[in-house]
């Protein structure tokens, strides 16, 4: 363990004189050769200047003993003692943002009424034209649809709709695990997006509450 | 010779060939695990080092990864190209593998089944022989991307051929002897000169094994799998097998050449031998994962007007010291 | 000398000729041709009857004229044939789906044929029939890997045909996600670069960059890719709160990544002896093929559109921009690893210098209200009917307007008739003129430096194929 320990360490301490070593040679680089705003990232020395003693002597034993290529692989070596990136998938996921936007629902008012009034903005605007709409006058006056189909397969998830819905009805939710084994699964009509909305809606309304400031 | 003493030959030879036949299956046996877990060692160190995980499903952190693999591999089906020699489109992964295999009948543990005398000599001439298996195999899969790759590895594989053995044989002048167990008891590998050697002989181990930054013969993103695209399956596994046992004993042939303090001691010596060859074949995943691939046209640069002549050189040189 | 040469050639004809096996290499598909059936699959006859066909393949008979039974016959003299090579659409080097047809002499390029189209999806046309505000999601599919460039180029056509002018704000969320964009399309494509060469791990420490970057974007848009975040008029949405702290912790921590990178890569010889003098671009040919951006940048011609015409907050920034000597390979890739650097910059200014106000123009006849105000007010409400129904009208006329791709000069021309609809929509892809120049950049390459040319000219398939 502590020989490991000290491994990392040197590793660490190589790395870092490899940073010191670019910034000044990036620093040199660009104090040479600005002109006006632009910076030449690979100048070419004149063959006179390799003809130093001093940056002979430097060179020929480290390019000798591929003193480049030892760093290189120190520097990888030095990565396995750092925080893996892997998320063990389904069981930890990455963050989500309140803005995400994932799989559609049509929501509810509290009272269970469906929220969508038929008004096909979000036909309109889908540029992928993946929603249909028909709508009816209901026996109560209100006018609702009676048939609300999106098909996910043609869907691009540009979240036109939710913006384009003025009683916030169609959502894109925070689910991204709707994955299916056939298409006619994603082609999701209205009973499937209102029960995605009936699912999802805590999550859906908390979202819509913290972003609620910039909408 | 009366008849008793027949008698007692007869049984010797027999049981000299069973001896011979035990052991072959358990050395067998014995790399095909030892590959087994170095292709574990591999994929997990890369995949650390490339902050990932590596296979970490199969029974605990993926050790049996491998294994998994081969059995599915092995119960894969085997299909031919149509119109194709089945014989001969099966001889070629088995050349390869019989090659890799048939090395390590100079596996140098003080258990050995078998002493090669020449045991350096049957190895130059093993993997001279191997590169016919590639060449079967690149030839064989009918694609011109499988014989570009074969192509490939023939000419790497002949230049490499002259430098390794320079190589070899220098550090084989200081041992005096051509059998690979004799060279674990040497005690001179700790100068400078012996530092250099390594360096040579780590690179052309690179290139013989077909390793990054050598491994044109399947470069994967030029010639795709290389020279064996249309194996699947068995085929695949004995060619995988066979690459990775090359790089096992290019390790082992390392920790003979280089590092054997402490070696020569019976049964102790062993595991400091083993624990050098698992070192040294690290050393081989982390060079696949720093470098880039060299080209192959700048690989024979290399090799003919390079490494030849430093090689030759230290040739000399330790040739001089010898005496 | 002419012995000795007709020697060889004598040996390697017959070489060619055990070669020749005709079991493997004789027209075995012509049969197959005979073969009606839909479904069929070679069955024991069938190879009995092949084997009959081409029992003794070595037969000879001197008796005849015809030169495939009497070798003899055939002259020495034998025109060697160079291997066509079909590279992709499959390879893993061809970044998505590149077809190249090679012609290789051994393995040495003398012609290279870049076959494309497999991803073509009709954008611009189908832009035809969209209205302005459905037309931007097209351009996050272009160029997939740089998405929000993509966006800041369309919105500034069509702001520039309304005449209008985008909040300070605004321009400065452009700019620093632009920049971010920048990075994320710089990290994939010296990721895939080194990928391409041989390097794998450099590859993947750079895709867990662009991975938070990718959070960055979910942040702000609500995608991590094709955001449709930068609109017509601004932004969709502001940046939430605590986004700029992240970002700022991000780049603090970049640029030792790109350390890193350029540890393990740009001093490594065997990097140097791949990419240097390999894919030279004269700055005469840069200019000939019309290449862009670091294409360009890398022959050393000072040449930037963020510094020639700037657009957006590019004005109020402070930044270098780095240029290479000889084109090759290696010069570009030290450039894209500059241009990072650069990028951090500029983000950094930007997360300075960020104002607060208004993030899309107040003008509700092309940007559509806030929430709130469309619930409240009628006004708004018929506003926000109008947007996301009819579309607003963009007044008659035309414009090219290039921006800075991380590519090079990504270009909309626009031509508008007035109507909500664009009349015509052309998109300039940069990756469309870099791949033309394949052909003379990997001429008497080898086909390993096809694969980092590829890698180096930095093709995306979206917006070559568009």
């Amino acid at each position: 363990m502590a020989a490991l320990v000290r491994l990392f360490t040197a590793s660490r301490q190589a790395q870092l004189t490899g940073v010191r070593t670019i910034q000044a040679r990036c620093q040199s680089s660009v104090d040479i050769d600005r002109e006006g705003c632009f910076i030449n990232v690979n100048p070419q020395k004149s063959p006179l200047a390799a003809q130093d003693v001093a940056t002979i002597t430097e060179h020929v034993p480290k390019s000798l003993f591929i003193a480049e290529l030892v760093k290189g692989m120190s520097i990888v070596q030095s990565m396995m003692f750092r925080e893996q990136a892997t998320l063990n998938y389904p069981f930890e996921k990455g963050p989500l943002s309140p803005r995400f936007r994932g799989e559609h629902a049509l929501r509810r008012y509290p009272s269970g009424e469906e929220r969508c009034i038929a008004c096909k903005l979000c036909e309109a605007i889908c540029p992928a034209q993946a929603i249909t709409i028909e709508a009816e006058t209901r026996a109560d006056g209100s006018r609702r649809t009676t048939r609300y189909d999106i098909d996910m397969t043609k869907c691009i998830f540009c979240g036109f709709c939710q913006e384009a819905c003025p009683v916030d009805a169609i959502v894109e939710g925070p689910n991204f695990e709707y994955s299916t084994e056939t298409h006619e699964e994603l082609l999701y009509n209205k009973e499937k997006l209102l029960n995605n909305g009936d699912q999802w809606e805590p999550a859906i309304s908390a979202n819509l509450q913290a972003d609620y400031l910039y909408r | 010779m009366n008849f008793e003493g027949q008698q007692i030959l007869w049984v010797q030879t027999l049981w000299g060939v069973l001896h011979l036949l035990i052991s072959s299956v358990v050395v067998m046996l014995l790399m095909m695990i030892s590959v087994a877990f170095f292709i574990v060692i591999e994929r997990k160190g890369l995949g650390m080092v490339q902050l990932r995980q590596g296979p970490n499903k199969v029974s605990v952190k993926g050790i049996l990864q491998a294994v998994a693999d081969g059995v599915k591999l092995f119960k894969k089906e085997v299909s031919f190209p149509v119109c194709l020699s089945h014989f001969t489109f099966a001889l070629g992964p088995v050349i390869c593998f019989f090659c890799a295999y048939s090395l390590y009948l100079v596996f140098p543990n003080s258990f050995g089944s078998n002493r090669f005398e020449l045991g350096v000599l049957f190895f130059l001439c093993i993997s001279s022989f191997s590169v016919y298996g590639v060449f079967l195999v690149g030839w064989l899969c009918d694609s011109r991307y499988a014989f570009l790759g074969a192509m490939r590895a023939i000419a790497q594989s002949i230049s490499y051929e002259v430098f390794l053995s320079t190589v070899l044989f220098t550090s084989f002048l200081f041992v005096g002897s051509y059998d690979v167990f004799q060279g674990r008891s040497n005690e001179f590998f700790t100068s400078v000169f012996s530092l250099g050697l390594l360096m040579l002989w780590f690179i052309a181990a690179l290139a013989e094994t077909n390793r990054a930054p050598f491994d044109f013969v399947e470069g994967e993103s030029e010639l795709v799998a290389g020279y064996m695209v249309e194996y699947g399956g068995g085929g695949f596994a004995l060619l995988a097998l066979a690459e990775y046992s090359n790089i096992m004993f290019m390790s082992m042939m390392t920790g003979v050449m280089f590092f054997n303090s402490g070696m020569s001691s019976f049964l102790f010596g062993d595991i400091i031998f083993s624990v050098w060859v698992v070192f040294i074949s690290y050393l081989f995943v982390l060079v696949r994962g720093t470098m880039p691939r060299y080209r192959y046209d700048l690989l024979m640069d290399l090799c003919w007007k390079i490494l030849l002549p430093l090689s030759l050189g230290m040739f000399v040189l330790g040739a001089v010291i010898c005496c | 000398m002419a012995s000795i040469g007709c020697l060889l050639r004598k040996v390697s004809s017959t070489g060619v000729n055990l070669l020749r096996n005709p079991i493997t290499s004789r027209a075995v598909l012509t049969s197959i041709g005979q073969c009606h059936a839909s479904h069929w699959t070679p069955d024991k006859k069938f190879f009995d009857q092949r084997k009959e066909k081409f029992d003794d393949p070595n037969e000879i008979n001197p008796n005849s004229i015809t030169p495939s039974e009497n070798p003899l016959l055939i002259s020495e003299e034998k025109e060697i044939q160079n291997i066509t090579l079909n590279f992709g659409p499959q390879h893993p080097a061809a970044h998505g789906v590149l077809r190249l047809v090679l012609t290789l002499d051994g393995e040495y390029v003398v012609r290279c044929d870049p076959h494309i189209g497999l991803l073509h999806r009709a954008t611009e046309k189908l832009i035809e029939y969209k209205t302005y505000t459905q037309a931007l999601p097209y351009f996050d599919r272009l160029d997939y890997v740089s998405m929000m460039c993509n966006e800041q180029c369309y919105s500034l056509a069509v702001e520039k045909l309304l005449n209008i002018q985008v909040p300070l704000r605004a321009q400065y969320i452009r700019v620093m996600f632009a920049e971010l964009t920048r990075i994320l399309n710089h990290c994939m494509g010296i990721g895939t670069h080194a990928l391409d060469v041989g390097a794998m791990t450099p590859f993947f420490w750079l895709f867990e960059e662009r991975e938070k970057i990718m959070e960055f974007y979910e942040r702000a848009s609500g995608a991590r890719m094709h955001a449709a975040y930068v609109r017509p008029g601004g932004v969709a949405l502001d940046i939430p709160l605590g986004l700029m702290d992240d970002i700022y912790q991000f780049i603090e921590q970049f640029g030792q990544r790109i350390d890193e990178v350029d540890d393990v890569l740009s001093a490594n010889r065997i990097w140097q002896h791949r990419t240097i003098d390999v894919g030279v671009v004269s700055a005469e040919d840069a200019l000939l093929y019309g290449f862009s951006g670091v294409m360009l940048r890398g022959s050393g011609i000072k040449w930037d559109l963020r510094k020639q015409q700037p657009y957006d907050a590019y004005d109020k920034v402070e930044f270098d921009v780095p240029i290479g000597t000889k084109g090759d390979c290696y010069d570009r890739y030290l450039i894209r690893m500059a241009e990072m650097r650069q990028s951090l910059r500029i983000i950094h200014q930007c997360l300075n210098q960020m104002p607060a106000g208004e993030i899309k123009t107040d003008d509700n006849k092309v940007c559509p209200p806030k929430r709130a105000e469309m619930k409240n007010s009628m006004e708004a409400l018929i506003h926000h009917f109008k947007l996301f129904s009819e579309g607003y009208n963009v007044p008659p006329g035309s414009t090219y307007t290039a921006i800075e791709h991380p590519k090079g000069e990504f270009g909309v021309y626009l031509v508008s008739d007035g109507s909500t609809r664009p009349y015509r929509l052309k998109i300039k892809a940069p990756g469309f003129a870099h791949l033309a120049g394949l052909d003379f950049l990997s001429k008497t390459h080898m086909l390993a430096d096809v694969v980092a040319i590829i890698g180096t000219l930095d093709v995306v398939f979206g917006e070559v194929d568009r």
